[in-house]
C-alpha cells in the first residue's frame, strides 16, 4: 500500500509533466473551429496562455485553468505550487488575476482529509499573495490526486501581451531557472539532494507577478510562461508563424542546482522526450548542442518562469528592477522563418 | 556466468532507472539484463549505466520494448579510465575504452561509395567492405557515418543486415543527425544511433586509431 504521507505516490506523473503530449493535443484540436465573436480576443485556436474576452473598451476578462497531480510530498507546499502555477497564465498575458475557482480530484479512501485542509491552506496563502479571491470549486473522488484552479484576470484590451509577437532586435529573457522536471525525477528516484529540492520548491512556489507587472513598463513585445512543454516547446510556440528566428544561447540558460547532473545520469522525465520529438523540426541546428543540453532545453517545468521578448536596450534594466537572481538574458530575436537557432 | 534480470516493461520513468540502480549496488552479477517498455526508459537506463562507468552496454528491440544487456565492469577498470569530464560523462563508452581491446579503431565513413568517379564501383566496394568487416576477427570500435554515408544505415540499404550484425557484436554505430535531416531521411534510419557533431567530434578526438573512408 502507498505511504499515506507521500502525496507523490498517488499519481503516475507529476506536475506539468502530466500534460497530454503536445503532438496528441495538436492532433485532437487541429481543424476544430467555433463561430468567431467580436468580443473574443484570444481563444484556443491560437497558442496563447489564456483566453481573452472583451467586456468593454477598457476591460477584458482573461481566463485560464491549470491543475495537476502532486509534484511534492508536503501538502501545503503542493497547494501553494499548484496555485502559483494556475495564476501564471494570467501573468504571462500581462493581466491581473482577481478570482479563482478550485478543481479537485481526491482519493477520499486513501488520503486523510487533514491533507486536503493543508493543501487548501497552502493554496490560499499564495492566492492571498496574488490578491486573488477564491470563489468556490468542484471536487471528484478519484484514485489519483489532482489539484489546481481556474483563474480569472483583468486586462486592458489594448494591452494584451501575446506569445507569438516577438520582434527582430528584441532580447529574450527567462525569469526562473530551468530543471524542475529533472529534479522532480531525481526526487522520485530518491537521488535528489536536499539543496536541489529546496531550490526547485522555492522556484515553483514563486509567483510570476513581479515580472508580469514590469512587462508593460519595459515595452515587452511577447511573453509566455514556461510549463510542461519546456523552454524549447514554448520558444517554438513564440516563434511559430512569425518572420523571426529565436536565437538561444544555451550556455546562458539559468539552471537550478544539480539539475544538469541528474540529466547526465539519465534522470530525464518522459515529457522531455515527447517535447523534443514534437519540436525538433522547429530547430534549425539541433546538433549544435549536446543531448544533455537539449534535454535541459526541453525539460518540462512546473510553475516555470516568464519567457519574454523585449527591446534589447531595456533587458538589463528589466532584470535589475525585477531583482531576481535567476533571471537572465538567454538570447535574441533576429529575422527568420519562425524557427529556433541554438548557440552552444 | 551470473545473470541478473529486471523486468521494467510496465514501469514509468524513473522507476526502470531506479530498479537498475538498486541492482547495480545490491546484486552480484556478470551480466545484467533490463527489459524496458519504451524509448525514454531505454535511453535513461543506458545513460545511467554509462554514467556509472559500465562500458559494455547494449540493447536490442524485443517485442514492443527493448532488452538492455550490461556486462559487469572489469576489475581495476576504474583506474584505467581517467576521471570523467562532466560534460562527456554521459557519452556511451565502448570497447575502445576497455584495455584488452587496445588498437580498436574508429572508422569514419563520409560517403556511400569508396572512392570517387566510378560510382557503381564505389558502391560495390563499400558494400563489400562492410560485409568483410563482419568476417574479421579484430573489429573496429566505432563506425561513424556522415554525409551520404548515412544512406548505408537506412531501411533500404544493402548493407543493413551487415551493420546490424556489427552492432550486435558491440560495435557502436553513430549516424550524423544533421546529415539525416539534410537528406530528409531521418525517418528511414534502421541501424545505429543518431548522433550530433558534439559527440562525433569527441569520438574522433578520442579514437585510438582513425580511418577515414570517403
Amino acid at each position: 500500500m502507498a505511504d499515506p504521507k507521500k502525496l507523490t505516490t498517488y499519481s503516475r506523473f507529476s506536475g506539468c509533466g502530466a500534460k497530454l503530449g503536445p503532438g496528441v493535443l495538436d492532433k485532437a484540436l487541429c481543424g476544430l473551429t467555433q463561430v468567431k465573436r467580436p468580443e473574443v480576443l484570444a481563444d484556443f485556436t491560437g497558442s496563447e496562455d489564456a483566453g481573452v474576452y472583451k467586456i468593454s473598451d477598457d476591460t477584458a476578462l482573461v481566463q485560464t485553468i491549470d491543475f495537476f497531480p502532486p509534484i511534492v510530498d508536503e501538502p501545503a507546499l503542493f497547494g501553494a505550487i499548484a496555485a502559483a502555477n494556475s495564476l501564471s497564465d494570467i501573468y504571462a498575458m500581462g493581466g491581473r488575476p482577481v478570482s479563482a475557482v478550485n478543481v479537485l480530484c481526491y482519493p477520499e479512501e486513501d488520503l486523510p482529509i487533514e491533507h486536503l485542509r493543508k493543501i487548501m491552506e497552502g493554496a490560499m496563502e499564495v492566492l492571498d499573495e496574488a490578491e486573488t479571491s477564491l470563489m468556490g470549486g468542484h471536487s471528484v473522488n478519484d484514485r489519483e490526486l489532482k489539484f489546481g484552479f481556474s483563474v480569472n484576470g483583468l486586462i486592458h484590451p489594448d494591452k494584451i501581451i501575446r506569445n507569438n509577437t516577438p520582434r527582430p532586435g528584441d532580447a529574450l529573457v527567462l525569469t526562473k531557472a530551468l530543471g524542475t522536471g529533472a529534479i522532480n525525477t531525481a526526487l522520485r528516484a530518491e537521488m535528489a539532494s536536499e539543496t536541489s529540492v529546496r531550490a526547485a520548491e522555492k522556484s515553483m512556489r514563486t509567483l510570476n507577478r513581479r515580472a508580469s507587472e514590469l512587462l508593460h513598463k519595459y515595452g515587452a513585445n511577447a511573453a509566455t510562461d514556461i510549463t510542461g512543454f519546456g523552454l524549447g516547446g514554448h520558444a517554438a510556440e513564440m516563434a511559430l508563424d512569425t518572420l523571426c528566428c529565436l536565437e538561444i544561447d544555451i550556455a546562458s540558460l539559468p539552471v537550478l542546482p544539480e539539475a544538469e547532473e541528474y540529466i547526465a545520469m539519465g534522470l530525464v522525465p518522459a515529457g522531455s522526450f515527447k517535447n523534443r520529438e514534437f519540436r525538433l523540426r522547429r530547430i534549425i541546428n539541433p546538433d549544435a548542442v549536446s543531448r544533455e543540453k537539449m534535454d535541459l532545453f526541453f525539460d518540462p517545468q512546473t510553475s516555470g518562469g516568464l519567457f519574454i521578448s523585449l527591446p534589447s536596450d531595456r533587458a538589463a534594466d528589466f532584470i535589475e528592477e525585477l531583482g531576481s537572481e535567476t533571471a537572465a538574458v538567454i538570447g535574441r530575436v533576429t529575422e527568420g522563418d519562425g524557427r529556433i537557432r541554438l548557440n552552444a | 556466468m551470473k545473470k541478473f534480470e529486471i523486468d521494467a516493461r510496465e514501469l514509468d520513468c524513473p522507476k526502470p532507472l531506479l530498479r537498475t540502480k538498486q541492482a547495480v549496488s545490491d546484486e552480484e552479477f556478470d551480466e545484467l539484463v533490463i527489459r524496458v517498455g519504451n524509448v525514454p526508459a531505454r535511453e535513461n537506463v543506458c545513460r545511467f549505466l554509462s554514467h556509472q562507468g559500465f562500458t559494455q552496454v547494449n540493447w536490442e528491440e524485443e517485442g514492443p520494448g527493448f532488452r538492455i544487456t550490461v556486462k559487469q565492469k572489469e576489475a581495476g577498470f576504474e583506474q584505467a579510465v581517467p576521471s570523467a569530464n562532466p560534460d562527456n560523462s554521459a557519452a556511451p563508452r565502448t570497447a575502445a575504452d576497455s584495455p584488452q581491446a587496445g588498437g580498436a579503431k574508429t572508422i569514419l565513413i563520409g560517403s556511400n561509395c569508396i572512392g570517387t568517379h566510378e560510382e557503381k564501383l564505389g558502391a560495390l566496394l563499400m558494400k563489400g567492405y562492410i560485409y568483410t568487416l563482419t568476417q574479421l576477427d579484430k573489429l573496429p570500435a566505432k563506425l561513424v557515418f556522415m554525409n551520404t554515408g548515412v544512406r548505408l544505415c537506412l531501411e533500404n540499404s544493402e548493407s543493413l543486415e551487415d551493420l546490424k550484425s556489427l552492432e550486435k557484436q558491440g560495435i557502436e554505430i553513430l549516424v550524423c543527425g544533421t546529415c539525416l535531416e539534410f537528406l530528409n531521411v531521418r525517418e528511414e534510419l534502421a541501424v545505429g544511433k543518431i548522433s550530433n557533431m558534439y559527440e562525433i567530434a569527441g569520438t574522433l578526438n578520442d579514437a585510438n586509431g582513425l580511418v577515414s573512408l570517403t
